[in-house]
């Protein structure tokens, strides 16, 4: 792992990821279109964030996520994370922002996370 | 408002009403190694990869383990328009200790808040869940709508 020192800006990202998975719904809301279900936007991202902080997010991961837009059946996203500081109280704490966007490079869901970073 | 959407809405709101705020349920649940494939195949989740202990015991998906309990409350009655079990708005977590395959957990989930807003009706639930030593490994905020239909935005409840 990098040195914390080093770690604000630190940027990272998975994808893309083509959604398969689908949930139905009524035509009102889904425009009678299969979308996929929002915990894939999720998955993504606690995926990501595992792969960077490996154990540690088990232990002391915290991410909250809200939903714009939904995945259509078959599209692609891209789940990115940004360092933007340490926790005010644990310096080996540190704060991201996480998000994913479509391939148009529309937003899909954003969220705030945080982690221990030192083993 | 076409009839199945009105249909739809009559059924929700009966079922808004039903919920209390402050209502709980408690179950205990396994994730099988089946269960964990099954999620990382729909969700391109490479597992078991880095869900794995230095004793190789192998972990659930974080993703996933509020999953299934989301679908209670009545979400998951066979009842179509409440069937689909609405969509996540919001989604919030706390990590303290990994779950680990195979071992039985422990949820209990309370509705915190229920409104109609935007057209939707929605509820939010606190959800924990207890490892097998009896310590709280995840903690989690759910948002989400009961089902898929809404008021139009020209309805008095659509805005």
């Amino acid at each position: 792992m990098p040195d914390i020192v080093n770690l604000i800006d630190l940027e990272i990202s998975r994808g893309p990821i083509q959604g398969t998975s689908a949930v139905g719904g009524s035509d009102l809301a889904t425009n009678n279109r299969p979308v996929v279900p929002n915990i894939f936007h999720f998955a993504q991202m606690t995926e990501l964030l595992v792969g960077q902080f490996q154990h540690n997010w088990f232990t002391s991961g915290q991410l909250s996520v809200r939903y714009l837009r939904p995945l259509q059946q078959g599209e692609e996203l891209v789940v990115k994370a940004k360092v933007i500081s340490y926790d005010d109280d644990n310096a080996e704490r540190v704060n991201l922002s996480v998000w994913c966007e479509n391939m148009n490079g529309e937003l899909l869901a954003t969220g705030d996370a945080s982690c221990n970073w030192g083993l | 408002m076409n009839d199945a959407n009105s249909k739809a809405l009559t059924l929700i709101k009966a079922h808004f009403n039903t919920l209390e705020i402050g209502s709980s349920l408690e179950f205990d649940s396994i994730f099988s190694t089946a269960d964990v494939r099954e999620y990382a195949r729909e969700n391109n989740i490479d597992w078991p990869g880095h869900y794995v202990e230095q004793n190789g015991q192998s972990l659930v998906v974080p993703g996933m383990i509020f999953f299934r309990p989301a679908v209670g409350f009545g979400l998951g009655e066979p009842n179509p328009p409440l069937a689909r079990a609405g969509f996540f708005t919001r989604t919030s977590r706390a990590f303290t200790q990994p779950i680990r395959v195979n071992e039985a957990v422990h949820f209990r989930g309370q509705i915190t808040d229920k409104y109609l807003r935007r057209g939707y009706y929605y509820i939010v639930v606190d959800w924990t869940a207890t490892g097998v030593d009896g310590v709280v490994a995840v903690t989690g905020r759910e948002w989400h709508t009961l089902g898929w239909a809404r008021y139009p935005k020209n309805h008095p409840k659509g805005g």
